[in-house]
C-alpha cells in the first residue's frame, strides 16, 4: 500500500464568532483575513539539582493556547465582543438624517421660545445633506455661525466649502428669526427659530450630526459605564483545497479584548487581535480541529 | 422659508426711525441687509424687527 497523501492546511477563508449559549453567529463572518496563528506553548519544569550537569526529571507546566488573527474588514460584531458595546444599526435613509440638535456649551442656543426651537433636513433638498458634525455658535443675541469638523463628504450634493481658517461653513453670521426657517444653503438644513423674541448668549454652542442619504449606517460609542463583556465561540476555517480538502478549528470558549483600527496613507485599515481559550465544561475542550480528506474529484 | 412667505415677509417692510445705534447684518435666506451705525435705518420686513430690539440697533 502507498503512503496516504500529506495533510497540509493552505492560507484561510473565514472567521465567525458564535453565542456560547446557542451556537448562533453573532454576525457575518469576516472574510477580509490576513491570516491567523493557533499559538499553543507549554512551561516545561526542569529538575536540578546536586553535581549532575542533566536534568533529572522534566515535566509539563501551564500550557497557553492563542489564536491570534489579523483582519481587513470590521463588523459590527467585532465591537460587542472586543469593546463591549453593541453598535446602533440604522436602516438605509432615503432621504438623509439630521439628528436631534443639542446645546453643547450653554444653554441658550437650543431653546423652543428664545433660541433655536429645530434643526432639520430641508424639504427637496436632501441630497445636499453632507455627512458631519456641525457646530452651532452663538454669533450675536440673534445669530449663529455654523461649523464643521470635516470637509470628508463636501462634495455631495452642491459642493461646500470652509469659509476660513476657522472651519466655518456660513459666510455670515445667519439670523435666526421668530418661527422662521434659516436655510444652511447646500448644506440641506434649516434651523428654525423659537417661538418668542429670540435671545441667545454670545458664545454658546449647540451641535447637530447629519448623515447624508445613504444604504445604512452604524453607530457605537465606546467607553461608555454600559459595556458588558462576555466569552464566545470562534469557528474559523482555512481555504478549501483545489483537491476538496478543508480545514476547520472550533474554539468553543475565547476572550479577547481592543481592537486596533489604524488609518495609514493609501492602506487599510488592519486589525490584529489575540484571542485566548480557556476550557468549556460543556463541550469538554478548548478546540476541536477537524480535517476533511477530499475526493480528488471535482 | 417658503418663496411665498417670503415675498409676504418682504411685502410687511416697515420703516424704522432714526438712525442705527449700532453695525448690524441681517442674513437670512435671501435676505441680506447691512446696517451702519449712524446712518438712517432702511425699511426692513417686520419679521426682524424684535431682533434689531434684541440686538440694540433699535
Amino acid at each position: 500500500m502507498a503512503l496516504s497523501q500529506p495533510r497540509p492546511i493552505f492560507s484561510i477563508h473565514s472567521l465567525a464568532a458564535y453565542n456560547r449559549v446557542t451556537k448562533l453567529p453573532y454576525g457575518k463572518q469576516i472574510e477580509v483575513l490576513a491570516g491567523s496563528n493557533l499559538a499553543s506553548s507549554q512551561e516545561l519544569i526542569d529538575l536540578q539539582g546536586g553535581s549532575s550537569f542533566d536534568n533529572w526529571a522534566t515535566e509539563r507546566g501551564i500550557r497557553t493556547m492563542e489564536l491570534s488573527v489579523t483582519f481587513r474588514e470590521y463588523p459590527d460584531w467585532l465591537f460587542r465582543l472586543l469593546l463591549g458595546k453593541n453598535p446602533t444599526v440604522n436602516a438605509a435613509e432615503a432621504s438623509g438624517n439630521v439628528g436631534t440638535v443639542a446645546n453643547y456649551n450653554g444653554t441658550s442656543t437650543v431653546d423652543a421660545t428664545t433660541g433655536i426651537a429645530s434643526v432639520t433636513a430641508i424639504s427637496g433638498s436632501e441630497t445636499d445633506l453632507k455627512l458631519g458634525t456641525y457646530i452651532i455658535k452663538v454669533a450675536s443675541a440673534t445669530t449663529v455661525d455654523i461649523y464643521a469638523l470635516s470637509d470628508l463628504d463636501f462634495a455631495t450634493g452642491t459642493d461646500g466649502v470652509f469659509v476660513d481658517d476657522t472651519m466655518k461653513i456660513t459666510s455670515s453670521a445667519e439670523t435666526i428669526a421668530t418661527g422662521a426657517d434659516t436655510n444652511i444653503t447646500g448644506f440641506g438644513f434649516k434651523l428654525t427659530g423659537g417661538s418668542g423674541a429670540i435671545g441667545m448668549t454670545i458664545g454658546d454652542t449647540a451641535i447637530v450630526e447629519v448623515r447624508p442619504i445613504n444604504t445604512g449606517s452604524s453607530e457605537v460609542t465606546i467607553g461608555s459605564r454600559s459595556e458588558v463583556f462576555c466569552n464566545f465561540g470562534l469557528y474559523m476555517t482555512g481555504q478549501r483545497m483545489g483537491d476538496g480538502r478543508m480545514v476547520t478549528i472550533d474554539a468553543f470558549n475565547a476572550t479577547g479584548g481592543g481592537l486596533p483600527i489604524n488609518m495609514t496613507e493609501k492602506a487599510w485599515s488592519e486589525g490584529e487581535v489575540t484571542f485566548k481559550l480557556a476550557y468549556d465544561a460543556v463541550q469538554d475542550g478548548l478546540f476541536k480541529y477537524q480535517y476533511v480528506e477530499g475526493s480528488s474529484a471535482c | 422659508m417658503a418663496r411665498k412667505e417670503k415675498e409676504d415677509a418682504i411685502e410687511e417692510t416697515v420703516a424704522v426711525s432714526g438712525v442705527a445705534k449700532k453695525d448690524f447684518v441681517i442674513h437670512h435666506n435671501e435676505v441680506h441687509i447691512e446696517i451702519k451705525k449712524g446712518e438712517k435705518l432702511p425699511d426692513i420686513p417686520e419679521m426682524y424687527k424684535e431682533n434689531l430690539k434684541t440686538e440694540g440697533v433699535i
